[in-house]
């Protein structure tokens, strides 16, 4: 019975395997895969895009920021202005009391415009620090999706 | 298309959003989409198109999602799977059965077993193939059409209708059975 039974299901399969083979049909594109192009929504690829073009912004104003730095002496002045800045501060610490650090303020606040950067300098100084902001949020709203 | 390939025009597009290599992975899986469809809606080609556009726009939407330890052609036919049976929720929205019960669950409604008028899967032999898998149940008729037009496996099918295997394999059977006692009364065999 079982020998039976096995040998229907052979057959029924055979049956079924030379009808689908019989009516094996192949389906020509014919502009199908044109037509689910023009049909698909373009943010994606606009999304690619702007992200590129951000990056290349990005990549420019690093480069433009670095080479002002440089050009402008820049990085002179800040290092200038902190060690003056540290001396001071360390002045007012060993040397404690009120009137000193009045005193030291005081000579800060005249001597300031000379510690001022040029307006090259200062255009530098912007031009990284904005690009270091963009830098950071584009991070952050990467880490964010 | 090897797998290797499908996986690394996936990254490609995932990267670039690149429409025209998206086209290279339709235009190699076009046909199993279509198909696939084409025999869950009894032969009409127009509907089965609709839905397989609908498929790769869907596919194209989440292909981030797509994880390379899965065979792409089979992501897409489960991707076809639910936009046939959404397709098939809305029709009977649109046109509820008056008897339920009364092969009301069963994507061969009238309108959908009646030949097909020219096109793709137009022809007789289609015609034919479409008349014999109506006389089966819509998940019989879905695994079916997998296994023996498809030739996916039944891992595959499982992943394709999120049925379980037992379960598939069961429908195999019965479906097979009452596809071939059909064939023989219509004189194949």
């Amino acid at each position: 019975m079982a020998h039976f039974k096995s040998q229907h299901t052979d057959n029924d399969e055979q049956l079924l395997r030379d009808f689908f083979a019989e009516h094996r049909e192949t389906i020509a594109d014919n502009g199908f895969t044109e037509r689910v192009l023009a049909a698909l929504p373009r943010q994606q690829e606009e999304a690619v895009r702007l992200r590129r073009w951000n990056l290349a912004l990005n990549g420019i104003g690093i480069v433009a920021a670095v080479v002002m730095v440089i050009a402008f002496g820049t990085f002179g002045w800040l290092r200038t202005a902190m060690m003056s800045m540290a001396r001071r501060v360390l002045v007012g610490i060993v040397n404690f009391d009120w009137d000193a650090l009045l005193v030291q303020f005081m000579l800060l606040l005249h001597r300031l415009p000379e510690m001022l950067p040029s307006p090259q300098q200062m255009l530098a100084l912007v031009l990284v620090l904005i690009s270091l902001t963009v830098l950071a949020a584009e991070r952050l709203k990467s880490s964010y999706r | 298309m090897s797998r290797l390939s499908d996986i690394a025009l996936i990254a490609q597009v995932v990267a670039t959003g690149s429409h025209r290599t998206f086209g290279q992975l339709v235009e190699a899986h076009q046909e199993a989409v279509r198909r696939f469809l084409l025999r869950l809606t009894a032969g009409d080609g127009m509907l089965a198109d609709d839905l397989a556009q609908e498929t790769f726009i869907h596919a194209w939407q989440g292909l981030k999602s797509f994880r390379a330890a899965s065979n792409f052609q089979t992501w897409l036919l489960r991707i076809a799977y639910r936009v046939f049976l959404d397709e098939k929720r809305k029709e009977r929205e649109a046109h509820p059965q008056p008897l339920p019960g009364e092969g009301s669950s069963d994507w061969a409604s009238p309108s959908l077993v009646t030949p097909p008028q020219g096109g793709e899967g137009g022809g007789l032999l289609s015609h034919d193939l479409d008349r014999a898998l109506a006389t089966l149940s819509e998940v019989e008729r879905t695994c079916v059409i997998l296994q023996c037009v498809e030739g996916q496996s039944i891992k595959d099918i499982a992943a394709i209708t999120g049925l379980n295997e037992n379960t598939i394999k069961s429908h195999l059977l019965r479906g097979k059975k009452t596809m071939a006692t059909y064939l023989r009364r219509n004189g194949y065999g």
